[in-house]
């Protein structure tokens, strides 16, 4: 029997017609912030989606929510196309799928109590809910996320940042979603509390079987814990595939980039290669393969095409027109 | 051997009056750093490393008040006039920041903003000042250098931006530069060049450096030695390869537990119990213990011994872990200068 | 730039069309010139002849086209009342206005903002609580009220000065402070608020740690920052020189285009309102155009970037 995926998204793309610079005459240009991308999401399963500052990722986030509307492609989750925006059946949808934003400051109303605000979906969506059935909801919601009753008369600059993120996690969570879409969750928080909400992630995720797709700059933290990982540049994925394997053993040259850049405590002054410049202006971005004009490895095949997300035997794919090389080398 | 050290900071400590009540930020920092060394400063927000340095330049808002003595060369900087600070920052302590394309001037061009160190520590004007700027900012890695002097800092990058705080530093041609989360703001592949730009400009020069950082991982590939700090306070400096190895106080292992691994088997991260105080409300005792898996009951209600290791390694902690017992126990004995300590903390809550 | 400066003029044309057609219309329909000019209880012949020699008997429409015609051609009609070119009234009293409201612009300058950077220098302090008091005060009062005051103290109480007129430049001295007055401490407290936006900012702490003197932090670093957000207020300001005085001219009699504005109000002296409004739209839609060139001066992030940005 096969598990039918919860979310998945088949050649999404999202383009931005901007003007370069703020004069009438400027040139107009199309930033393509997606650019085709496919994922899969399972039930009770986490997709990490990484990449650098511009290359997509939040905007992806946003397209698989149905929060803006895509130029090309198409979310369908559970089994059903993505329902217009503002249309009842888009709600009935949205109940099910929910976003936690990075900065639980300014994604919270200052003015309200948290347990308010925890049980405001309620309101909307169930509004003939029982005021006692609604306060047992929110008490349990809270409960989950560990927070405690006497928080919720509170507001959210009287609680600490790691206790605001449990609020936002609450809101999300109070419909039962399946699904929750996590931009940058803990990027605004401190170690020692990014660990406390991690752990509390996967300890959702195991009693409610929640999905996750997991938006992060850190690599370390989406190895924590996603199960499948895509990496994009540029609006693109150069690389998917299962967490382990694409951590262990990266095979597009980006992704092992990314992987080499991260300083961490293990390893000292190790002599790494490091990517030279800054990622290309994605409104001109290089001919062909658009990591080219940074890959130690280009050639001028690397120039004239662009390279298709490929399988590899180990069923992960990658976009690079020497993947199988790459595999040689990683190898050897 | 003793080494005169380039930085010498006793007891400095730093109050922000704020109108009804007075918060304590800093609680008495002891600290040397040494010439050419890199050093590491670690801790979570309001810990007070940032707040450490800009102290000690005197770069604190009015309302700061600061006390203790912090020497630069034997030269005193705490209660200076700001002429001589002037004389100090960006001549012998150069800075840079978290937010590089915040910390450029928008409306003046990156070339004057260079100039400017240049003019005021190395009289450097005219051509020789743009030569220079020219070659500064080739130093740091930006190329077409010369043309990049007429750009303003929005036509570049965050990384770019940051380079130029770089050799915008490095005009005045200092002795130690304070790197305040330098990279924090940046991507993974431009912090790491960041990273690999400073650690040459330090071989190179000589410099010292002084590396803040929340960031476990970016210290460690960077620094020769870290301190830790926790609410105001260092709670333990040692070698990096002894903190990383061996971490004596429980904070330190607490946030090397926290981090997850980039390779090995995934387990479950041992998070730390709830979070950071507020600097208005610190618990008595250490100001780790309702924290700390393993507080006893003096923890709660003593502070903590400063334990002297080796020369340059301490930890301030009742129950540290690869320590020699014997100095352990002979720290646990109630010092006078921490008894003493104990009152100003009092005072500070209760005006509280 | 010649496209900018072409869309920027278009835009400046339609939106004094605008105020020119309203002012139209609202006159038009808030009452009948020939009553007043005439008096109520002149002979029904009379008062025909009259709005037909003016045209006020045909539909409004074709009044609005004829007027709109001879307009574009500079003619703005002629005053109802004395039969002069309503465009020769307007202009004889526009140096009488700026000999007031000029000298009002450099006090609002030269007080206002030194005021205001003062203030946020020194936040907190006794002068700075004293200077937003007065700068309250300034701008809460309204200035008939402030002129009233100074009329009582330094002309009735004190005989220093004259109380109205315009036969000497001792009768200029009063408009002029009570305008400077009122100006001053709106750009102060707009100065003050702006200087600590600046001083906030993480480049005024990089400039200190690089060893800049504070002084020198202020001047090259924090004023010209601080000059950006300022410039709409300073803008408005100049595009209100010709008519920004009306309460004030008729407080103290001024003969200025204020003060024959008014008059021709309450005369319905059509044509020489209309002129008027137009002169003050000009001024505001001008000043609008010196202040987003000043901006692209000031502020290089407004300016196109130079290719390899």
């Amino acid at each position: 029997m096969t598990v039918r995926p919860l979310l998945e998204a088949r050649n999404l793309a999202r383009h931005f017609a901007i003007r370069h610079g703020n004069w009438p005459r400027s040139r107009k240009a199309l930033l393509r912030a997606v650019d085709g991308i496919s994922l899969t999401v399972m039930p009770g399963r986490t997709l990490g989606l990484v990449g650098e500052s511009g290359c997509g990722k939040s905007t992806t986030g946003r397209l698989l929510l149905g929060l803006m509307e895509p130029t090309a492609g198409t979310v369908r989750f559970d089994g059903q196309p993505l329902a217009r925006a503002g249309t009842t059946e888009w709600r009935a949808q949205r109940q099910l799928m929910q976003m936690v934003y990075q900065d639980p400051l300014g994604a919270l109303d200052r003015r309200l109590p948290v347990a308010k605000q925890i049980g405001e979906a309620l309101e909307i969506h169930h509004p003939a809910m029982p005021s006692a059935e609604h306060a047992r909801r929110v008490a349990e919601v809270m409960e989950a996320v560990g927070l405690q009753a006497h928080h919720g008369p509170r507001y959210p600059h009287e609680l600490s940042g790691g206790q605001r993120q449990r609020v936002v996690l609450a809101r999300a969570l109070i419909l039962e979603p399946r699904l929750l879409v996590c931009d940058e969750p803990i990027s605004a928080l401190d170690v020692s509390i990014q660990a406390q909400v991690v752990n509390l992630l996967l300890d959702l995720q195991e009693r409610l079987g929640l999905a996750y797709v997991f938006i992060s700059h850190d690599l370390r933290v989406v190895r924590q814990i996603s199960h499948e990982v895509a990496v994009m540049y540029l609006g693109r994925i150069v690389e998917y595939g299962e967490a382990e394997a694409l951590f262990h053993a990266p095979q597009h040259p980006y992704t092992r980039a990314l992987l080499a850049a991260i300083p961490t405590v293990a390893r000292r002054q190790a002599d790494i290669s490091l990517l030279e410049g800054d990622p290309p202006d994605p409104v001109d971005p290089p001919s062909g393969c658009t990591f080219r004009s940074r890959c130690s490895r280009a050639q001028s095949l690397c120039a004239q095409s662009v390279p298709a997300l490929k399988p590899l035997s180990d069923g992960r794919h990658v976009a690079c027109h020497f993947a199988d090389s790459n595999t040689a080398v990683a190898a050897a | 051997m003793t080494i005169t050290p380039l930085v010498q900071m006793r007891g400095l400590t730093v109050d922000f009056d704020q109108g009804r009540h007075v918060t304590r930020a800093l609680h008495g920092i002891d600290l040397d750093v040494a010439p050419g060394e890199a050093l590491g400063l670690v801790g979570e927000s309001g810990s007070g490393k940032s707040v450490t340095w800009l102290a000690a330049l005197g770069l604190l808002p009015g309302r700061a008040r600061i006390r203790g003595s912090v020497k630069l060369d034997g030269m005193e900087l705490i209660g200076v006039a700001g002429r001589q600070l002037d004389a100090v920052r960006g001549r012998r302590v150069a800075m840079i920041f978290q937010d590089p394309s915040s910390s450029l001037n928008p409306v003046m061009r990156i070339g004057r903003q260079i100039g400017e160190a240049l003019r005021l520590h190395r009289g450097l004007t005219g051509a020789a000042g743009e030569a220079e700027a020219g070659r500064l900012l080739d130093r740091v890695g930006i190329a077409n250098a010369r043309r990049r002097l007429q750009d303003y800092p929005h036509e570049m990058s965050g990384g770019m931006n940051q380079r130029v705080m770089i050799a915008m530093a490095l005009a005045g041609e200092p002795d130690l530069l304070i790197a305040d989360e330098p990279t924090t703001a940046l991507d993974a592949t431009v912090q790491a060049q960041i990273l690999r730009l400073l650690q040459e400009i330090r071989r190179d020069s000589g410099m010292a450096m002084v590396l803040i950082s929340h960031d476990l991982g970016v210290v460690a590939e960077n620094v020769e030695r870290v301190c830790v700090m926790y609410a105001g306070r260092l709670v333990e400096t040692a070698a990096a390869a002894h903190l990383f190895e061996r971490p004596r106080h429980p904070y330190t292992r607490g946030l090397l537990a926290a981090l997850p691994a980039l390779d090995g088997p995934r387990e479950r991260l041992a998070a730390i119990p709830g979070s950071v105080p507020e600097p208005w409300n610190l618990p008595a005792g250490c100001a780790f213990a309702p924290r700390c898996g393993e507080a006893e009951t003096a923890c709660h209600h003593m502070a903590p011994p400063d334990i002297p290791i080796t020369g340059h390694e301490r930890v301030l902690c009742f129950r540290p872990r690869y320590a020699p017992e014997a100095l352990v126990a002979h720290h646990r004995q109630p010092q006078p200068a921490n008894v003493a300590d104990m009152p100003v903390l009092r005072r500070t809550e209760i005006s509280a | 730039m010649l496209f900018f400066i072409t869309t920027r003029l278009a835009r400046a044309a339609l939106t004094i069309a605008f105020v020119v057609t309203f002012a139209f219309v609202v006159l038009r329909l808030s009452g009948d010139p020939a009553m007043l000019i005439l008096s109520v209880d002149a002979p029904p012949e009379a008062i025909e002849a009259f709005r037909r020699s003016w045209g006020l008997d045909r539909p409004i429409w074709e009044q609005y086209a004829a007027y709109a015609i001879k307009a574009l051609s500079g003619d703005f009609g002629n005053s109802m009342r004395d039969g002069r070119p309503a465009i020769e009234l307007v202009l004889e009293r526009v140096p009488m206005t700026l000999a007031i409201t000029l000298p009002a612009l450099l006090i609002k300058l030269f007080v206002g903002i030194p005021a205001g950077v003062f203030a946020a220098l020194h936040r907190n302090s006794m002068i700075d609580r004293l200077t937003m008091m007065v700068s309250v005060a300034g701008f809460t009062v309204p200035s008939f009220v402030l002129a009233l005051v100074l009329v009582l103290i330094f002309a009735v109480q004190l005989g220093w000065l004259p109380s109205g007129g315009s036969e000497s430049w001792q009768h200029a001295i009063l408009p002029i402070v009570t305008l400077g007055a009122a100006g001053a401490a709106v750009l102060a407290r707009f100065t003050r608020s702006a200087m600590l936006e600046v001083l906030g900012q993480p480049y005024i702490r990089t400039a200190s740690a690089k060893g800049v003197p504070w002084r020198r932090v202020i001047a090259d670093h924090a004023l010209p920052n601080a000059a950006i957000p300022t410039v709409t207020i300073i803008g408005f300001m100049i595009g209100s020189l010709i008519a920004g005085a009306v309460v004030v001219e008729s407080v103290f009699a001024w003969p200025g285009v204020g003060r024959l504005l008014v008059a021709a109000v309450s005369n319905r002296d059509l044509a020489v309102v209309q002129a008027i409004l137009l002169a003050i739209a000009l001024s505001m839609v001008a000043a609008n155009l010196v202040v987003d060139i000043a901006y692209g001066w000031l502020d290089p992030r407004l300016r196109r970037s130079r290719g390899h940005a």
